[in-house]
């Protein structure tokens, strides 16, 4: 574990649920969904980390958004894992205003997923076409 | 009809449209007018408008988002024109056909004279592809 | 500025970059472009989503039709997350082949790049010249896996085919001659005083730009960050060869024309090394892959146009649960977004390729103001074409 993801660890010590390193050089760090802005910060401002992209899951009973980032030094992964229980809205804060990378993965999770990210500035379809139905979420399980 | 058919035994105009490929065919298309297989010393030449062509090569498994203007690049060319479906996409959308967002193979969607599968298809079988329909063409005449 | 002066320029839609095809609307004032906006999607087939009902070997199949041009790369980072996941360590002569087939793609995607960028600024011999070299690696393809694009050589635990010992010498000829060619370019862009007034300076962008918009590869090593991910994960045989990361601080187009050109005398060292070593390796191609088990994988490979990511979840079936794939495009084309305001128009065009994207908008660029003037995709060209030859005229 290189020094970086220790100072991590310890920075945001309260915010954590669990974290392991899977892998040499692959770790999955569990937050609150409420933190995710405060972690990102850390992580993109402080540590020098580079945002790769949010990977959005169905897991049946919720909805898993893993938030993956790079150490372009090490070569490290860190993937920062939220849950979103409440299946029918979730939401979550927006990186958009911290790191602008972010916005178009955001609006990519959104139309797939229908996760509302707070404080986004727009978050129309990225991918799918403008007559696409509202609420018809490919990604979602139910339409299996 | 004759009189038709006999314009497209000499110097084809081809307008490309990519309706969602994966960039292969139409790198083969390109590599059909590059140095090494060289098109237009059979008389043929892309163009940049579908106005102005006699040939459509169409590539790719047409989605949700695209179907409406293959439509219309097909309205726009002046008629009658050959519509090329060149790849397996086009002619069957081979793995793409179970996806929620695209719109079954191009046939369904605007009339297609030539299909030219293959996964790209090279240029020598594009252009034996288009040789064979001005050959057939010229027997018809 | 008043509302006639207004005008929007629309290029695309279609624009076959992997499953990113882009639609630019271009606000501009006068000459000068002053914001843009990008709309994706006319490429989007839901590869995540069929994904999930295919094998895992059917899946490598499948990720290798999200692009033609990276149509190793999606494949590599595929296999690297399903053995991320599974703990499995490949062969060594399946390493070295895995490197040679990667190196070489790089090879004819930048030089494809090379000649679509020397077409739009009015350098139609650049073109043919560069696509006349690329033969030579799409010759070695056919020869080695059986097929120009789509190689199909990447495998979960190893590769499919073997590279024949008694083909190397030839690999090495074809290899040779594309370095006579390199060094052509290489002195063409560094020498022409036309190419540097038309790239120097153009579509600038800092680190700053670079960290704010996550953009990978190319785009951000122009930019002097020193980021690759071969050099910083080795996988594969990347680590068993000598090599470097090429960087340049300018951030301009000259800037990635410049690491482009520096890359591709890399990749013909590692491929040479790759040989060199394949000569004296043995062995098995690949390991025995029985089931997969339970977890999640993340692989990524430094494709020609940047790093790409793929996220494997698996539940102990033969499926993936969920795959997700960020592409390198995804992120350098959002740059467009800062680079491309403030050129003229004659410039953006080559600012907006010079992420690498592909030719075809440039067969669909339409140019529409308010008074009903319409330009078409060769007269866009041909603009950009026109101020080459000015700047051309001055200098002599």
């Amino acid at each position: 574990m290189t020094s970086k993801i220790q100072e991590l660890l310890s920075e945001c010590s309260a915010r954590i649920i669990g974290s392991e390193e899977a892998r040499k050089g692959t770790h999955y760090i569990e937050v609150n969904p409420a933190y995710i802005c405060e972690i990102a910060e850390v992580m993109h401002n402080k540590l020098g980390f580079r945002f790769i992209t949010i990977s959005g899951v169905d897991a049946r009973k919720h909805i898993e958004l893993i938030y993956s980032f790079a150490d372009d030094k090490s070569g490290d992964v860190v993937s920062i894992k939220t849950k979103l229980f409440n299946k029918k809205d979730p939401a979550i804060d927006s990186l958009s205003k911290l790191i602008k990378g972010a916005s178009w993965i955001e609006r990519e999770v959104h139309e797939f997923f229908g996760v509302k990210f707070a404080g986004h500035q727009d978050l129309n379809h990225l991918l799918l076409g403008e007559d696409w139905p509202e609420g018809d979420y490919p990604y979602r399980h139910e339409n299996d | 009809m004759q009189s038709i058919d006999n314009k497209f035994t000499k110097s084809l105009f081809v307008f490309h449209a990519a309706c969602s490929p994966c960039n292969n065919c139409d790198i083969e298309i390109l590599d059909c007018i590059a140095p090494k297989y060289d098109i237009e010393r059979l008389g043929m030449q892309l163009v940049g408008s579908p106005r102005h062509a006699d040939v459509l090569l169409v590539t790719g498994a047409v989605n949700k988002k695209v179907v409406h203007r293959i439509k219309m690049i097909y309205e726009q060319t002046a008629k009658p024109c050959v519509v090329v479906a060149v790849g397996s996409c086009a002619c069957s959308e081979i793995i793409f056909r179970e996806s929620y967002n695209t719109c079954g193979p191009l046939d369904k969607i605007i009339p297609v004279d030539i299909y030219i599968p293959g996964c790209p298809p090279r240029p020598e079988a594009i252009i034996a592809g288009l040789a064979k329909y001005i050959k057939s063409r010229k027997n018809a005449g | 500025m008043t509302d006639k002066n207004k005008n929007f320029i629309p290029i695309g839609p279609y624009h076959p970059l992997q499953e990113e095809p882009e639609y630019f609307r271009l606000h501009v004032e006068g000459e000068i472009v002053k914001s843009v906006d990008i709309e994706l999607g006319y490429i989007h087939r839901g590869t995540e989503k069929i994904s999930e009902n295919k094998h895992f070997d059917q899946g490598v199949f499948l990720v290798e039709r999200i692009c033609g041009i990276c149509s190793t790369s999606h494949p590599l980072a595929f296999v690297n997350a399903v053995e991320n996941l599974a703990r499995i360590e490949i062969p060594d002569r399946a390493k070295l082949i895995r490197c040679v087939v990667g190196e070489m793609e790089r090879i004819h995607s930048h030089l494809l790049w090379l000649g679509l960028a020397g077409h739009f600024i009015g350098y139609n011999t650049v073109w043919m010249w560069s696509w006349k070299y690329r033969e030579y690696i799409l010759e070695v393809f056919e020869k080695v896996t059986g097929n120009r694009q789509h190689y199909a050589m990447m495998k979960i635990g190893g590769v499919r085919r073997d590279i024949a010992n008694d083909d190397i010498p030839w690999i090495e000829t074809n290899i040779d001659e594309i370095e006579k060619g390199l060094e052509l370019f290489l002195k063409a862009i560094t020498e022409d005083p036309v190419i540097h007034a038309r790239t120097k300076g153009v579509g600038v962008l800092t680190k700053e730009d670079i960290k704010d918009y996550c953009a990978v590869g190319p785009v951000a090593r122009a930019s002097g960050i020193d980021m690759d991910v071969r050099k910083d994960t080795p996988y594969a045989a990347y680590g068993m060869v000598d090599w470097k990361v090429c960087t340049c601080d300018s951030g301009d187009i000259y800037g990635k024309a410049v690491v482009r050109i520096l890359e591709l005398f890399e990749s013909l060292k590692i491929i040479r090394q790759c040989l060199g070593h394949m000569r004296n390796t043995g062995g098995p191609l690949d390991v025995n892959v029985k089931e997969i088990p339970e977890g999640e994988g993340i692989g990524r490979h430094e494709a020609p146009r940047g790093e790409c990511f793929h996220y494997v979840r698996s539940d102990k079936t033969n499926r993936p649960v969920r795959h997700k794939i960020r592409a390198p495009s995804f992120v350098n084309v959002a740059t467009n977004q800062k680079a491309v305001v403030g050129s003229h128009i004659s410039d953006a065009l080559l600012v907006l390729a010079a992420v690498d994207p592909c030719y075809c908008c440039t067969e669909r660029v339409i140019v529409v103001n308010k008074k009903g003037k319409l330009m078409k995709g060769p007269d866009l060209i041909k603009l950009s074409q026109e101020k080459t030859d000015r700047i051309r005229k001055k200098g002599l």
